[in-house]
């Protein structure tokens, strides 16, 4: 028996556009074990953010599957899922955007709460609410506050408090801190990585910040245009990325070392390609350095390299 | 559902910062005057006496002191009218109003929210009514109910409820792309309590100051029924009504038009303010 908590089987996404299909997601399977965070990480609009929700059916899947317990649960029925949605939960990315503006603190760390009708007496939702505003560390005075009197880092603390709400296994952090400033980043994410410790969360971690997901993530997969290009554990990925496209994202990544000032770093060049019915071959040729007659013609399949790490090349 | 105590003190806030805008505040006091001239009508001139009762030999008295807002073309006090159309005119216009709001907050939301074919259905019905002049459609509802206040009040409230429906669809495309409505769908909210609690909460500004509005128009609409004989029958005393009236006499006896038609004016005027006023009261982040 594996310890795999989820698995995501051949997942596709595909959003019809008037100019034709958009690969969002195409084709994507990983899974991760349960207590350990995957990573994901690729330039904007590479599809990671719809996996995600994909992931928890926010979106509709166009195919695929994902197994969560060893169950598909795109074969769920509406009230199925209910029961779903407290296991598996979101963080989600703009924590400005995310709270309801109309709401104070406790309601809306209560809504989890109250829609899934956990509690029934009063005392006992405001005990409730009050130990999880412990937990994610925001302090008791803010019970009745709304969140716009807030900063960005206290109203992430919200969203995570109201993840943590219905005692999820399983854990979607949608680029949680991409909208904090850096001393605020660093304790959203120890405070992610606390919590996981202590209620065995697993992360599926989302973001564009190759620093931060080093920080967190055992594994890490990385994307482009909607298709995995490489997964790996985070050592290995960061030691010896095989993907020119992940070396390249490894080469962007600014160095405080003085003498490499000026000295032309092999940062990657152009812009990502549309995602709108894609042409066959690899889809980050175009780009590529080393691009071979190949790349342009054949789909990359992606293979296990050495243990646990595989690459979609044909290099 | 909810902690009461904490809804208390929404209330209790709501009405804290009312009170720090001066227009709202005077719009609030006003509206309340004039909902207690509706109740206590009865104790400020007598209803069968003064208002209704026919008196030939006092027609078209200006202002005086024993007539304090003149008389009609059939000898009737104005002022008792005026006190006593309060009761038929506010009512009906309010009632009117807030119903058609509150129908047509949910059919908005409704259409707006779920979209595609549902949006679809609900916008074209709404479309084919809203084509039709609203006079004509609720003439065509009390020829076919019979006439009466209450029939009044359905023919009004189908005439209105679409320009409300259409409103609120488009505040609620708005907000329904926020993303705390995905992150209400991923908590496992049900549609029909994010439609409740987040869906119309922030779209409440938009519901307040049209409903304010709306409340002149009702008076109008309502005034232009009963002329036409259709609403509130002639010898009870109705704002709108009453202009009707005057209007033959506009000539040498103005008071009949100024009289109803400053009525109309305040009332119309100081729900405005305190529809305004109460749109930012009820907005916390405008608070301070």
């Amino acid at each position: 028996m594996s310890n795999k908590l989820i698995e995501v089987k051949n997942l596709k996404k595909y959003f019809n556009t008037p100019m034709g299909n958009l690969h969002a997601v195409d084709d994507v399977s990983v899974s991760i074990d349960r207590g350990k965070t995957l990573g994901v990480v690729g330039e904007s609009g590479c599809g990671k953010s719809t996996l995600g929700k994909t992931i928890i059916r926010l979106h509709e899947p166009t195919e695929g599957e994902v197994l969560f317990k060893g169950e598909n649960i795109f074969d769920y029925s509406k009230k199925d899922m209910k029961k779903l949605r407290s296991s598996i939960q979101i963080i989600f990315q703009d924590p400005y955007s995310s709270l309801n503006p109309r709401m104070t603190v406790s309601r809306l760390i209560a809504e989890p709460l109250i829609s899934n009708k956990i509690y029934k007496s009063k005392r006992e939702m405001e005990d409730r609410i009050k130990s999880l505003m412990e937990t994610v560390g925001l302090s008791g005075r803010l019970y009745n506050a709304y969140p716009h009197e807030l900063d960005g880092g206290r109203r992430q603390r919200i969203g995570i408090a109201r993840a943590l709400a219905m005692n999820p296994d399983f854990i979607i952090c949608d680029e949680p801190v991409s909208a904090l400033d850096v001393s605020i980043q660093a304790q959203i994410l120890n405070l992610l990585m606390d919590l996981q410790e202590e209620l065995e969360l697993t992360y599926l971690f989302i973001t564009h910040d190759l620093s931060v997901v080093k920080h967190i993530s055992d594994e890490i997969l990385v994307m482009y245009l909607g298709q995995s290009v490489e997964k790996a554990p985070y050592k290995e990925l960061f030691d010896n990325p095989i993907h020119p496209y992940t070396k390249a994202l490894l080469g962007s990544i600014p160095k405080p070392i003085l003498g490499e000032r000026g000295k032309i770093r092999n940062t990657i060049k152009g812009e990502i390609f549309t995602p709108i019915n894609p042409a066959s071959g690899c889809r980050f040729a175009k780009r590529c350095d080393y691009a071979k007659e190949k790349c342009y013609v054949e789909d990359p399949v992606f293979i296990e390299v050495s243990e646990n790490h595989f690459v979609a090349c044909h290099i | 559902m909810n902690n009461d105590y904490k809804k208390q003190s929404q209330v209790k806030e709501v009405f804290r910062r009312l009170k720090k805008n001066k227009p709202a505040l005077i719009g609030l006091i006003v509206i309340s005057i004039i909902i207690l001239v509706a109740i206590f009508a009865d104790f400020i001139v007598d209803y069968e006496t003064v208002a209704i009762e026919q008196n030939i030999s006092q027609r078209l008295r200006p202002p005086s002191r024993e007539h304090w807002m003149g008389t009609d073309g059939f000898g009737r006090d104005v002022f008792a009218r005026i006190v006593h159309g309060t009761r038929v005119t506010l009512s009906l216009s309010l009632v009117t109003t807030f119903s058609s709001a509150f129908l047509g907050s949910i059919i908005g939301a409704i259409a707006g929210y779920f979209g595609g074919r549902i949006d679809n259905i609900i916008m074209r019905i709404n479309d084919t009514i809203m084509c039709i002049p609203p006079i004509l459609l609720s003439l065509s509802v009390v020829a076919a109910l019979g006439a009466g206040l209450r029939n009044l009040f359905i023919a009004i409230l189908v005439a209105s409820t679409p320009g409300f429906v259409r409103l609120i669809r488009s505040v609620v495309l708005g907000v329904r792309s926020e993303e705390f409505i995905e992150a209400a769908h991923a908590l496992g909210t049900s549609d029909i309590k994010i439609i409740w609690n987040h869906v119309l909460p922030n779209a409440m500004g938009p519901i307040i100051v049209q409903s304010t509005m709306y409340v002149a128009g009702m008076i109008l609409l309502t005034s232009g029924l009963s002329f036409l004989g259709l609403g509130v029958q002639p010898p009870v005393p109705e704002w709108g009504y009453m202009l009707n009236e005057g209007r033959e006499f506009i000539r040498h006896s103005p008071h009949l038009i100024y009289m109803p038609g400053i009525a109309i004016v305040i009332s119309a005027l100081s729900l405005n303010l305190l529809g305004d006023g109460l749109r930012d009261a009820l907005d916390p982040k405008l608070k301070n």
